[in-house]
């Protein structure tokens, strides 16, 4: 019996970044949705019920972090694992990883991988090897 | 009666030599009066001596003369400020009143006292006052204000010279703002320092009606050089520290200052104080948000380029796999990744240069049809990415008088941006061009997500965006601009989630007016 192929949702307001993501993942073998708004993402997470979700952060109307603390707190997508686009100060102005700001802006839960922006090919594949084997 | 002074300045200090009533001799002599050395000095050269108030001198038969202001001479009356040149050495002539009344202070505490006392009780010196603050109404630009200020006390002080002194905020020291005299020249090192550091640092409003014979003040080269009489100095208080001093001085006549001038200089001081302090503080408040803005504008820039950077990295990464493998299909991923980061990166570096040179239009006849087409032409591979559909409704005849070059990069941001509103909706963007005598009108709809009501009324402002990080709010601004330049202008109708209509205006050569762009409210798709 044939595998069934994976399906990621990728969330990005930014066009290039997410052709790329989109692109790359066909050719891991992955099919693809895209959503460009933090809720984009949460309607499509319950709709498509995707194997992955790759978020970027700053998005208009609803940014990554809000996105990724109401993914987590709904029961229907709370399994889902979640790959962080993140530019550096993101996370921090001061481009700390505190553990407080984090905190802050994720909640208690942490995505399953961060990657950065620009993204770079190789550390994306890597992460999505690391978080769905 | 007055009183003079000859003050010799040397390598080792200052002397000074007190003019006695049956006068004085200079020379060589040990018998002289004022014993000079050096080869050309005469044993008896020259003597000084008082007539009345008047001072003179004359040549006691010496070998080389002397000189008044650098020309010789044989006798003549001697004035304040005068130089006295006897051989080597050169001296400078001082006159200040025999009665030193003695001095004035007005301490910090007295002089906010002060304040309330000339407001309820003062009646001659109020109208001064009240001029003083209808001034910091009306005039916003410190400096004027300053030299308008100075302007009001020569009306009722006996000034000859009047300084307002602000402490720097980068050396922290206090420097003349505005100077002002009475015969309308200043210059020299302009005034008592230790006079202005005592008032600025001790908060003191001080009169002294003679500052060589005041102990507070070391008789400083600022005093002598001139011959500074009778002087007043007041702080400048603001709400929260000393910003500065108010100086003037009566220079070289009898004329003394009353402790009311101190009183009034004290209240002016308080009045002004809080004008520079309030200006300092706009001033900062300016310069903190240029830099907010320029810290926000460069994030912007920062992330939009990063941005393209992914596209960039993305798009080599396939072409890097196209030709290990040699597979041609990842070619075909690859290139349209580079390619619009290409376009992209263009697009922002053109607009933010364009920003920041803010070129004139260099007019020419043109065809806006023609210049629309190219234009679509361009974005028409991203408009078949997306499923956005693209159509044009040219006039008969494009004929328009504007700069090819910059209309050009208008109407990219105009349909990039109908584009990037239409994206992930399948939506339809429509150009339509209408000109005639008056000028080009260009529309450019699109169904898609609109701007919001919030960041409408400020389109026309840099680093305004509602596109997230696919803009950062410099392609509208820049356009506002060039087609204001033009004599022309832009004018928007968006509903949010229906769509949006730009509206370009751009007038002909003969400039016949401009139709008026709030008419027809329809929005451009039944939707």
């Amino acid at each position: 019996m044939m595998q069934e192929r994976k399906k990621a949702l990728i969330v990005d307001d930014d066009e290039g970044t997410r052709e790329f993501v989109m692109e790359l993942m066909h050719n891991e073998g992955w099919d693809t949705t895209v959503g460009l708004t933090g809720k984009d993402a949460l309607e499509l997470a319950e709709q498509e019920e995707p194997d992955l979700i790759v978020l970027d952060v700053d998005m208009p109307e609803m940014d990554g972090f809000e996105a990724f603390r109401r993914l987590r707190t709904n029961v229907l997508t709370q399994r889902i694992p979640i790959i962080m686009l993140t530019a550096i100060n993101d996370l921090d102005p001061q481009g700390g990883h505190d553990d407080a700001s984090m905190e802050q802006r994720l909640g208690v839960d942490r995505p399953e991988a961060f990657v950065d922006k620009p993204v770079c090919p190789d550390d994306l594949i890597k992460a999505i090897m690391g978080v769905v084997g | 009666m007055a009183r003079y002074e000859l003050i010799l300045s040397g390598g080792s200090g200052v002397d000074r030599f007190q003019v006695a009533p049956g006068g004085i001799v200079l020379g060589r002599s040990p018998e002289a009066d004022v014993v000079l050395t050096g080869q050309s000095v005469s044993r008896r050269h020259a003597r000084v001596w008082l007539d009345g108030d008047a001072l003179l001198v004359e040549d006691l038969g010496s070998r080389n003369g002397i000189t008044v202001n650098g020309k010789p001479v044989e006798r003549a009356a001697l004035q304040a400020g005068d130089q006295l040149g006897v051989g080597e050495s050169l001296f400078e002539v001082l006159k200040y009143m025999a009665v030193a009344e003695g001095r004035s202070v007005i301490s910090y505490e007295q002089g906010s006292t002060l304040c309330d006392l000339f407001v309820r009780e003062d009646t001659d010196r109020f109208p001064i006052l009240y001029r003083a603050t209808q001034l910091l109404g009306t005039v916003f630009d410190l400096d004027q204000l300053l030299s308008d200020i100075l302007e009001l006390i020569f009306d009722p002080l006996p000034v000859r010279r009047g300084f307002v002194l602000t402490i720097s905020k980068e050396s922290h020291e206090p420097e003349v703002r505005a100077t002002r005299s009475r015969d309308g020249q200043a210059g020299g090192p302009p005034l008592s320092r230790t006079l202005v550091d005592h008032v600025v640092y001790q908060r003191d409003a001080i009169l002294t009606r003679d500052a060589q014979d005041d102990s507070r003040f070391d008789v400083s080269q600022s005093i002598m050089g001139h011959a500074i009489r009778a002087a007043m100095c007041a702080p400048l208080c603001g709400r929260q520290a000393v910003v500065g001093a108010i100086y003037v001085d009566s220079g070289d006549t009898d004329t003394v200052f009353s402790k009311d001038d101190l009183e009034l200089l004290t209240v002016l001081g308080r009045v002004v104080g809080v004008a520079v302090e309030n200006a300092q503080l706009y001033q900062e408040n300016i310069q903190q948000e240029r830099l907010a803005a320029l810290g926000e504008a460069m994030a912007g820039v920062g992330h939009c380029v990063k941005n393209v950077l992914t596209s960039l990295r993305g798009g080599t990464a396939f072409i890097d796999q196209a030709l290990d493998k040699a597979d041609v299909s990842h070619i075909e991923k690859g290139w349209p990744l580079l390619r619009r980061a290409l376009e992209r990166i263009d697009l922002l570096v053109m607009n933010m240069l364009s920003f920041a040179r803010n070129p004139l239009p260099e007019r020419a006849s043109m065809d806006v049809n023609v210049l629309i087409d190219e234009v679509l032409d361009v974005v028409r591979p991203r408009a078949e990415r997306a499923g956005v559909s693209l159509d044009f409704v040219p006039c008969e005849d494009g004929a328009a008088w504007a700069d090819e070059r910059q209309i050009y990069r208008v109407l990219l941001n105009l349909l990039t941006n109908a584009l990037d509103a239409c994206v992930q909706r399948g939506g339809a963007v429509m150009v339509t061009s209408a000109c005639d005598e008056a000028g080009c009108t260009i529309e450019v709809h699109d169904n898609g997500v609109g701007v919001p009501p919030e960041i409408l009324p400020r389109l026309s402002q840099a680093f305004v965006s509602s596109k997230g990080s696919n803009g950062i709010g410099l392609g509208l601004a820049c356009s506002y601009r060039i087609v204001r330049a033009h004599g022309g202008n832009i004018s928007v109708k968006s509903v949010p989630d229906k769509g949006s209509r730009f509206t370009l205006f751009l007038p002909s050569d003969t400039g016949l007016g401009k139709p008026d762009l709030d008419e027809g409210d329809e929005m451009p798709f039944a939707l």
